[in-house]
């Protein structure tokens, strides 16, 4: 059962996509189980860490941090250091200037599909939230959302076009973005997914967004929640895709014979891509003393 | 309805100022100050006060606590509970500290070493002590010694003594409230050597270390702690002398200077302060702090009123007459004129006419001292002999056995339960305290070595500890017990599979329950195990669960729970095992304070009729018996100063008859600036000397135990080659009985069938 | 908005335009519905179309924001960004995460290194080894208190300074001045300053923040900073402060600029509020902040106790000396006692709780209450009380849950199991586990395997050599030994040693993630004790994320030493290897048994509370810490002034009457005081709570019961 007041995200749902037993076990049972990530767990970690780390260094520069100051931070580290020199050389390019917001996180009630019987099961208590890196533009004018890819592969143009992350961030900007639009809402034509890779600064990937989609995913993120919401299994069934399952903590519940894959080999496997979405401030402890 | 007697009156009619009373056995303090507590409580009390009663020990806390309650209830008709509060002298510092810890530099929760670990802390300090220094033997050392004999004497008897020699350093130095800073800076001034000061004054600094670092305190710095408390804090102080307006001491001849300190602090120069006691009744141990001088040198201060309760209705005439004739041989007589100050000149004097409780008749009285030469079997042998014919010919009368040690106890009881004489051992750590950890122990010991078959049997046995009272249902459990002693494979019996199963293989064809029992307790101990890997404390609770439904065994193993919850967070090496062996120490350690052990409810021989209570003589203080067997009163318990007297403190690898301890303590004594110089020897003279007048109080103690028969014996000791012979008061008590006291008794009938077995001449023509 | 109920004083509040005015403050008792107030506002404002980013929900600490959370995950909120719910030190991180680059060489720290947040458990180790030569000196010599109480005062200290505002310097010149005892303590207050001074420098050189330099750095460095100042003032325009009586001294001066400049400000204060002292609350402090507002509401009329309860709640504050009620609440009468107040007593304090569990079951079976209106509390909650409670509840299916704050990870068997293997793992370490560990690793690990065989195992196949442990591999033991063991588990036995022996043929893994691994590869899969067990799992994955944050904190290059200092440190008990529970997933109608401190951090009102040990000095005292002072250090204790026992004594009346007033605020129907001669460890005890009750009953008998029209 999805409890009342569940927060949907961009990744949770990718995970439903890709494995709903997963995101039963990780988002509904919240279950902790502390397998390594991938089996070369220290490559992981350092991989995770400077993504964090160049996350932290656009943040900083976009709230306002002197540039001077974060290139002396970035010069510190190798892999740091020519992301961030690739960043200088290529950042994406025109993007507005009148509001630049990093690392802004907007939500919107879910709206299920209105065969639903709502009233009486009170499925419609849900949220769904979208988290941007960097969120830049104009009051009636362009909205861009950028996401930074710290990944060592540059993901192919189909492969990002089919993640939900390229729906559900215009998708959430569309319904939510008014305040930043002088209370106006934005609409859908107005907004811009762009990609933005550190090891392949020249190569953005851009996705222009448009009514059709804006229904059409309304319609189809309606369906999803309902779908879960409604899931009458008491063990949602597991992906197919056994690769998957390299880099899913989850393995050792699953399965008996699957062993954790090497990084190298991720590839666009989600589990990978989107750990950077869970760093979260909330989630760190308070110091009780 | 209490009537009181002539000096009870006056101890009644109490209102103000510092009251010293001196009583004799039997006198019935316990009950007049019970009956001035609850007066006081009941007339004399303001918002927020309470009467302080402060006893010696954890029974007497009890005992207080019942007879004040049933006097607030019956004779003032108000609620008991509220308006006093009944201490020992620790857990009236454990209250005074607790409530101020911060004040002498203690956390919120600092805890007590008990015994058994401030002597480990102890043990570790000088055994690292004397490695480094190996000299201070050598100084003591007897000359006449063989070379393998000083090698034994270094390795097996000097460690031990040392430790001796340390503990009483320290405790005595906490007694004066010396600090081993103190002591070393004094220790600098002087010019002579004192090897034993400076050793222990080492050890002292390093056992306080110690104890620090584990954040706990021993039952000594408890109290100073408590007096330095009140002394830094004079708003403290205040209030809790506002607390208590009336302060009521019992056992005051045992008090220490410490306990006279902060009952004085707590009384305040104004103070409302009763101490009673009886000086002549002062039998705790020699190198203990206590002081019997305290009491008579309060007694004869000029602002004292001293009250003094001489009559007694305890003893039949003739006991009385013999315990007055011991005081006043001891006083006037004593060959050795320093015994002579072991009692203050009191006679016990019987009650007067119609009083509530007269003195046993005559007739009924009888006193005997067995002459002959007896080895230790032998008395045992003389003494169960004649209970065996004794006791079913009184069912209705209560008899004890007196002994001067636990060991000789165990022997006496061992002794007279072959003789299938129904026995008490009032000895140490007896009682349902010791139960409740062994039951828990025999389980936990089980689950720490669970595939040992040996442990597999006592765990059978305590989870059937109810049906230990029935004899005939405990033999078969045992039997039982010791079929599983032989289960070699304990998981085929307690986890058996793929078809092997111990106890299916058994043939109990002829015995249905057994198999029941033995698959019942299968079922019990395959959920323990399952626990064996909580934390001390919910295992603990989850065996309690199935083992206990009394309320008082449930809350001792509550207690234990958090107790080695506590060990084991200070010990995280500890493992099951050393954890169940500290249940013992747990169970030894409560009896400091009140509530849960045995001891606690007190002992009264009344429930004990036709059994036979074996006692060592200090534990039977405050108790009384129809009939009392006083034994092992040879010049070795009881010396007289005589030249073949041998003392236990004097060690026979030690030069010139020394007793280290009595040394140690003088160099400490000579230590204060200004203190006396310390010569070689003399505190050793001291010793004994102080050793002989306790020795005689106790015996003193030993005859006012009887109300109607005392029979007294002697033994001539373990050493076949050095026989004891018996102790000189026993020969004069025994010419004095035999010649002028039965004359004077000669009017009481005879009783000729017990004359004949003992050989003649109890009293009587 | 319209689900709740709102009396027309609360809903002019909540509907006050937007600024006007600018800055509110808004106080009174608990229970008067002021919380309501506030969320209420906050939704008002979102309604109204203020930015949600722009809102900040300023609390004293994170479980106080829970209303405010669980009404934004409405819904019918408005789609837009996220409301920040934080208290101060959540400011603190943040800004400092942010303005890191900025400010870190002016604080001291090096600017181009990331900064190493402590948790408490890293800065407690990082203590310890700056303590160690303090230690063996003897500088604490003349105080008695263990070793990890001597760590946490001296870092509680630092966080005082923090907290109060003074410089971490003066600790010891304020603790000297109100030391009312020998002058020998002076000296171990110079050591604890000397320490404090140690540890400051080493986290200063190291880049590590501990909570006390989070907060400093963030009040002297980030906040002083125009830019970082304006950027905070720019994002958080409008505040909406609750329970400011709880927070902390700088929270109220970083308050009482922000009002300055905020566009509006809703400011919320509970009178006789301020249970957290201990951890710096400045009650005084806060109520001060009521001056610099444009207008004060004060809401007054209880809606939580009943005419009883509240009754009660002045009867027993009067007892405290010096503060008298207010004049027209009304005392109880004995109707009332009797309705407000029963007894549940016992002579051993396990028959309390046993009458206790009575008393609950016959008010949830016979009288219908519901499980989650029935709050069981004491001064403090050990585990031993937890488990008595919580297992009787259990078997009689009664619903409960118990909120502890952390719990020691080494007392879960399944971390106890991993930390066993860990070191058989790693002879090199030369740590040897006592048998008695390894065969409960066993029994963990291995899935059937019973405590008799694992016992037998372990004897046969564990030693020791030369300090390393060793064990045998299953098929060089006699046949009728591996008969024993039955071939099944002795398979299984053999797998986890030959895993081991291929871990230890390469080089070692830093210890977090040889858990993962063993985890992942092992103990996880069937056969095993892991497989399809989730609470361990949830407790492994606790143990690995605290030896993460180890590794991370401690930057050891060498694994080895990492994973033996780690162990060493759990152990020793340095570290109880702590965590927090996940206690807001538990289920809400169950009976709660909380310390009392816990329940009132709650703030969440129950028909029937039982307070347990009431005859306890603990209740209403402060818990005595002889390095640190929490009246002492802070702004209101004048500088030289000792303290003394009638300042002990004030305080703790003081303490108790906020408690019982807190807790009777939060009580709608009853109170059951659980009273026993013995306390736990046998002794007899009598704190103050008792005597308050006793007086009032007496007071009570005395008074001549009024008529009812007198009543009103």
């Amino acid at each position: 059962m999805v409890p009342e007041g569940f927060v949907f995200s961009q990744s949770s749902l990718q995970d439903y996509m890709d494995c709903p037993r997963r995101f039963q076990l990780r988002y509904l049972e919240q279950c902790l189980w502390p397998a390594p990530e991938t089996a070369d767990a220290l490559d992981f970690e350092r991989f995770m860490q400077r993504g964090q780390a160049f996350h932290r260094l656009l943040r900083q520069l976009y709230s306002g941090v002197p540039r001077e100051a974060l290139e002396a931070v970035a010069m510190a580290d190798p892999d740091l250091a020519r992301w961030w020199l690739n960043y200088r050389h290529a950042s994406p390019q025109d993007l507005p200037t009148a509001v630049q917001e990093a690392e802004v996180a907007l939500s919107v009630a879910i709206a299920l599909p209105e065969q639903g019987e709502r009233a009486e099961g009170g499925d419609g208590r849900f949220r769904l939230e979208a988290r941007y890196d960097l969120l830049a533009g104009e009051p009636g004018g362009r909205w861009v959302i950028v996401d930074w890819k710290t990944g060592q592969h540059r993901n192919s143009r189909a492969w990002l076009q089919q993640r939900l992350q390229t729906r559900i961030y215009p998708y959430v900007l569309v319904q939510a973005g008014a305040m930043f639009n002088q209370g106006e809402p934005i609409a859908p034509q107005q907004v811009e997914m762009l990609y933005w890779f550190a090891e392949f600064p020249a190569q953005p990937e851009r996705f222009s967004y448009s009514e059709e989609q804006f229904a059409a995913d309304a319609a189809f993120l309606a369906d999803l929640v309902y779908e879960i919401a409604r899931r009458p299994e008491e063990v949602f069934p597991k992906t197919e895709q056994r690769r998957l399952c390299r880099y899913c903590v989850y393995r050792s519940l699953c399965w008996t014979d699957v062993e954790a894959g090497l990084l190298a080999e991720a590839g666009e496997v989600e589990a990978v891509e989107a750990a950077l979405e869970d760093l979260d401030l909330e989630s760190i402890a308070p110091i009780p003393f | 309805m209490f009537r009181p007697r002539r000096g009870q009156q006056e101890v009644l009619a109490y209102r103000g100022g510092l009251m010293g009373v001196a009583a004799v056995p039997g006198s019935g303090k316990t009950e007049v100050l019970s009956a001035l507590a609850a007066k006081l409580v009941a007339t004399s009390l303001d918002e927020g006060q309470e009467v302080l009663i402060v006893t010696l020990v954890n029974s007497a806390v009890d005992n207080f606590t019942a007879r004040i309650r049933r006097f607030l209830r019956e004779e003032y008709k108000l609620l008991p509970g509220m308006g006093y509060r009944v201490r020992t002298l620790h857990g009236l510092s454990h209250d005074i500290v607790r409530e101020r810890p911060g004040l002498v530099g203690l956390a919120d929760d600092f805890a007590i070493a008990d015994e058994r670990e401030a002597r480990g802390i102890l043990e570790d300090a000088v055994y690292s002590w004397l490695r480094t220094h190996p000299d201070l033997l050598e100084m003591y050392l007897s000359t006449e010694l063989e070379e393998w004999r000083v090698r034994v004497v270094a390795k097996d008897w000097w460690p031990d003594e040392a430790c001796e020699v340390a503990n009483a350093f320290i405790h005595r130095a906490k007694d004066r409230q010396w600090t081993p800073e103190m002591l070393r800076s004094w220790l600098l001034l002087r010019d002579e050597r004192l090897p034993l000061a400076e050793f222990c004054i080492d050890v002292y600094a390093d056992y306080q270390r110690s104890l620090s670092y584990r954040g706990k305190v021993d039952f000594d710095d408890l109290v100073a702690y408590a007096i330095t408390a009140l002394r830094l804090d004079k708003d403290y102080l205040g209030r809790l002398q506002y607390r208590w307006p009336f302060i009521l001491e019992d056992e005051a001849q045992d008090s220490s200077e410490l306990q006279q300190d902060l009952l004085a602090l707590l009384a305040g120069p104004n103070g409302r302060w009763v101490r009673v006691g009886d000086p002549n009744q002062a039998v705790y141990y020699t190198f203990t702090t206590a002081n019997p001088r305290l009491l008579r040198e309060f007694l004869e201060r000029p602002e004292v009123q001293t009250v003094e309760m001489l009559e007694s209705g305890r003893s039949a005439r003739p006991i009385i007459e013999l315990a007055n004739y011991l005081l006043d041989w001891t006083v006037n007589e004593h060959p050795l004129e320093e015994a002579r100050l072991a009692f203050r000149p009191q006679h016990i004097l019987p009650t007067a006419e119609g009083d509530a409780q007269p003195n046993p008749p005559d007739e009924e009285c009888r006193i005997y001292f067995h002459p002959g030469r007896l080895t230790p079997d032998g008395e045992i042998r003389t003494v169960v002999k004649s209970l065996a014919k004794w006791v079913p010919a009184h069912r209705e009368q209560t008899v004890a056995v007196l002994v001067p040690d636990n060991e000789r106890g165990f022997k006496f009881a061992e002794a007279l339960r072959q003789k299938g004489l129904a026995c008490v051992e009032l000895l140490n750590s007896t009682g349902p305290t010791r139960d409740t950890a062994g039951i828990l122990e025999a389980i936990l010991m089980h689950l720490a070595d669970p595939d040992n078959p040996k442990r597999l049997g006592p765990a059978f046995l305590a989870w059937h500890w109810r049906e230990r009272v029935d004899k005939e249902r405990y033999l078969y459990l045992t039997r039982l017990s010791r079929l599983l002693g032989k289960c070699m494979k304990v998981e085929d019996y307690l986890w058996p599979r793929l078809g092997v199963d111990w106890l299916r293989e058994q043939d109990f064809s002829e015995d249905d329950e057994a198999f029941a029992l033995l698959a019942e307790f299968r079922e019990k101990a395959q959920r323990w195990h399952k626990a064996a890997g909580l934390p001390i404390d919910q295992l603990i609770l989850t065996l309690s669960q199935d083992l206990f439904d009394e309320p008082a065994d449930l809350a001792r193993a509550y207690h234990f729970a958090v107790v080695l919850r506590d060990y084991s967070e200070a010990n995280p090496a500890w493992r099951l095992a050393d954890l169940a062996q500290e249940l013992h120490v747990i169970a030894r350690n409560e009896r400091r304070f009140i509530g849960l052990s045995a001891e606690d409810t007190g002992f009264d021989p009344e429930r004990y009729k036709g059994q036979v209570v074996v006692a060592t003589m200090h534990r039977a203080k405050g108790l009384e018996w129809d009939r009392v067997h006083l034994t092992a009163v040879n010049n070795y318990d009881f010396p007289s100063g005589e030249e073949i007297d041998r003392y236990k403190s004097e060690r026979w690898y030690v030069r010139g008859d020394l007793n280290l301890v009595a040394e140690a303590l003088g160099q400490l004594e000579a230590l204060r600036p200004g203190g006396k110089p310390y010569v070689e020897g003399e505190p050793s003279r001291k010793a004994r000397l102080e050793y002989i007048r306790e020795r005689l109080r106790l015996l003193y103690v030993g005859i006012t135990r009887a109300k109607r028969e005392l029979i007294v014996t002697w033994n001539t000791g373990k050493n076949e080659r050095d026989p004891k012979t018996p102790a000189l008061p026993f020969t004069v008590l025994r010419t004095y009985w035999e010649g002028t006291a039965s004359k004077k008794f000669a009017a009481l009938s005879p009783q000729k069938d017990e004359q004949k077995e003992k050989g003649g001449g109890t009293h009587g023509p | 908005m319209a689900d709740i109920e709102l009396t027309p004083e609360q809903k002019s509040l909540v509907l006050m335009p937007v600024g006007e005015p600018r800055t509110v403050f808004l106080e009174g008792p608990a229970g008067c519905g002021k919380t309501t107030v506030a969320v209420q506002r906050l939704l008002y404002l979102l309604d109204v179309g203020v930015r949600a980013d722009h809102i900040l929900v300023w609390v004293p600490q994170r479980s106080l924001g829970w209303p405010y959370v669980e009404a934004l995950r409405r819904p019918t909120i408005p789609a837009g960004a996220r409301v920040d719910v934080l208290s101060v030190d959540g400011l603190a991180r943040r800004a400092l995460d942010l303005f890191w680059p900025v400010i870190a060489e002016r604080a001291g720290f090096n600017p181009t290194q990331e900064p190493r947040f402590l948790t408490l458990e890293t800065a407690q180790y990082y203590m310890d080894q700056v303590l160690e030569p303090f230690i063996r000196e003897g500088a604490f010599g003349d105080v008695t208190v263990s070793r990890n109480r001597l760590l946490s005062q001296i870092i509680d200290n630092l966080n005082k300074a923090a907290l109060v505002g003074f410089p971490h310097t003066e600790i010891g010149a304020r603790l000297i001045a109100a030391w009312n005892g020998p002058s020998s303590r002076e000296r171990v207050y110079e050591a604890v300053q000397r320490a404090a001074n140690a540890f400051r420098e080493y986290c200063l050189q190291h880049n590590l923040l501990d909570f006390s330099l989070q907060v400093e750095t963030f009040i002297r460095h980030v906040w002083p900073q125009s830019e970082c100042r304006a950027y905070l003032l720019r994002r958080y325009r409008h505040l909406i402060a609750d329970n400011l009586e709880e927070d902390i001294p700088v929270a109220h001066d970083l308050l009482r600029e922000w009002l300055e400049q905020a566009a509006s400000a809703l400011l919320v204060y509970d009178q006789d509020g301020g249970f957290r002292t201990y951890l710096g609350a400045d009650p005084e402090g806060a109520l001060a902040l009521g001056e610099r507002c444009d207008q004060r509401v004060i809401l007054d009329k209880p809606f939580v106790p009943s005419p009883a309860v509240q009754a009660l709640g002045n009867g027993l504050a009067k007892q405290a000396t010096g503060k008298r009620p207010h004049p027209a609440e009304p005392l109880p009468d004995a109707t009332q006692l009797e309705e407000a107040l029963r007894f549940v007593e016992g002579h051993f304090h396990t028959a309390m709780l046993h009458n206790v569990v009575e008393e609950v079951l016959h008010l949830v079976m016979d009288e219908g209450v519901a499980p989650g209106q029935i709050a069981i509390l004491a001064p403090f909650v050990d585990d031993a009380l937890r488990f008595t409670l919580m297992t009787e509840f259990e078997r009689h299916g009664v619903p409960v849950r118990s909120h502890r704050p952390s719990r020691a990870l080494r007392e879960e068997p399944a971390v106890r199991c991993l930390l066993t293997l860990a070191q058989l793992a790693h002879p090199q370490w030369e740590m040897c586990p006592p048998r008695n560990d390894v065969a409960q690793a066993l029994v963990q690990a291995i899935a059937g395997l019973d405590w008799v065989r694992a016992s037998y195992l372990t004897e046969i196949v564990y030693t020791t050599k030369e300090h390393r442990p060793h064990l045998y591999p299953f098929g060089q033991l006699q046949p009728e030994v591996q008969e024993r063991i039955t071939f099944s588990l002795g398979t299984r036995y053999g797998d986890l040693l030959r895993w081991m022996e291929a871990y230890m043929a390469a080089p070692p893994l830093p210890l977090d993630l040889f858990f993962s691994r063993l985890f992942d590869e092992l103990l996880a899969k069937p056969g095993y004790g892991f497989h399809n067990h989730y609470d361990a799992a949830a407790a492994a994955a606790h143990l690995i994320e605290s030896v993460r944050k180890f590794r991370w904190a401690l930057d050891v290059a060498d694994v080895d030493e990492l994973g033996k200092r780690y162990i060493r440190m759990v152990e020793g008990g340095v570290v109880a290897a702590q965590y927090l529970r996940g206690w807001r997933s538990a289920e809400q109608n169950a009976v709660f048994i909380a310390p009392a401190y816990t329940f009132l951090a709650e703030n969440r009102p129950v028909d029937y509370q039982f307070w347990l040990n009431a005859n306890s000095l603990s209740w209403g005292r402060r818990l005595y810490q002889p390095l640190t002072h929490p009246f002492v250090l802070t702004r209101h204790w004048p500088p030289g002034r000792r303290w003394d026992e009638e300042d002990e004594f004030q305080a703790g009346q003081t303490m108790l009457r906020r408690v019982v007033l807190g807790l009777l605020r939060r009580c709608r129907v009853r109170v059951y005081l659980g009273i026993s001669e013995l306390n736990p460890r046998g002794r007899e005890e009598r704190g103050p709570l008792l005597d308050w009750v006793q007086r009032m009953l007496r007071e009570v008998a005395l008074t001549p019961s009024p008529s009812p029209e007198d009543r009103g």
